[in-house]
């Protein structure tokens, strides 16, 4: 089982979605959350402070969700944080995209309680294996 | 065609094709004053500010509505565990107390305190569907702006091509991408819904 106080970053550039995930979150156990809107506010707080999870919509001004991805991968203190890609992009060829560039799940809205346990915990499995 | 005609190479359209054009025009110039455009449309192409201001009222209104309603359900949910936590409570120290009388008013009441306590529980996963229903937010908020960005690119588009009297303007007419892209409209490369996603993903080996 995944640790209660596990710190989150919910990153998305839309407020309510914000609120939604966070409060999916705290259904799930999970209450030790953070927001940023978009990917520069979101490096800006995972270099400054500690987390262990991030979620992270894909479609947001001044750095995207896969530059986000990009940037934590290539970053050493950084690049181990599970990355989990909350999205209305549905192309395929953004799954793939976030795939190759070191995603550990993607998510298309809408989307349920249930589905984001599932993908956590598939993602917590890898990560103690 | 002009020296002031753009360079790219044109295919010539049909009347048919020119007069459908016409039609469309006209029928888009009508649907913009339905909206309370009073300018003409060569202006309104270029700002549109009424319709805008219309759509971003809805989507000013679907904002409100949605973070009022999540208020509401985040302060319904904690209410729903303590009904849930004082009525189990009150079960326990009922069946732990020796009643002389009214045994059967409290075996009754242990009862409807289960009952309390599972309507709560439903009551709270009814509240939590609320609470994801409300991501439409974000979803039609971009549609929204994706369709104030298309109408505008749609008649500046078709504009363009009357000034023309369009003779061979094939390759430039409305761009599909600015239509149908985005989330909600899928285009043949997207996938539909979750299982989807997984059957990708695990077909790449992810």
């Amino acid at each position: 089982m995944a640790d209660p106080n596990m710190k989150f970053l919910v990153v998305d550039d839309f407020s309510t979605m914000r609120r939604i995930v966070r409060n999916l979150l705290k259904e799930l156990g999970f209450t030790n959350v953070e927001e940023a809107e978009d990917g520069v506010d979101a490096l800006t707080k995972l270099r400054a402070g500690n987390f262990q999870f991030v979620v992270s919509d894909w479609n947001m001004p001044n750095m995207t969700g896969i530059e986000l991805l990009r940037n934590i991968r290539a970053d050493a203190a950084l690049k181990h944080l599970p990355v989990l890609m909350v999205t209305a992009e549905a192309k395929r060829e953004n799954i793939i995209e976030a795939a190759q560039a070191g995603a550990s799940g993607y998510v298309v809205k809408p989307f349920t309680a249930a589905t984001l346990d599932e993908k956590l915990q598939k993602i917590f499995q890898t990560m103690n294996k | 065609m002009t020296a002031a005609s753009p360079s790219k190479e044109r295919t010539e359209l049909s009347d048919d094709q020119v007069e459908k054009i016409g039609h469309a025009t006209a029928h888009l110039h009508k649907l913009l004053k339905e909206l309370g455009h009073t300018r003409n449309l060569e202006k309104s192409a270029s700002t549109m500010p009424d319709a805008r201001d219309r759509l971003s009222f809805i989507d000013k209104s679907m904002h409100e509505a949605s973070e009022k309603t999540i208020s509401a359900v985040e302060a319904s949910i904690p209410l729903t565990g303590h009904t849930r936590t004082a009525c189990s409570d009150l079960s326990m120290r009922l069946a732990n107390t020796r009643f002389n009388e009214h045994g059967g008013l409290v075996e009754e009441t242990i009862s409807k305190l289960g009952e309390i306590a599972a309507s709560e529980e439903a009551i709270r996963h009814n509240l939590m569907q609320i609470m994801e229903a409300q991501e439409f937010r974000d979803v039609a908020g971009q549609m929204v702006n994706k369709i104030v960005i298309a109408a505008a690119e749609i008649e500046v588009i078709l504009l363009d091509i009357l000034k023309e009297y369009a003779p061979n303007a094939k390759d430039s007419l409305i761009s599909s991408e600015g239509l149908t892209a985005g989330p909600g409209l899928k285009t043949a490369d997207s996938v539909n819904g979750q299982d989807e996603v997984d059957d990708l993903l695990a077909s790449l080996g992810f």
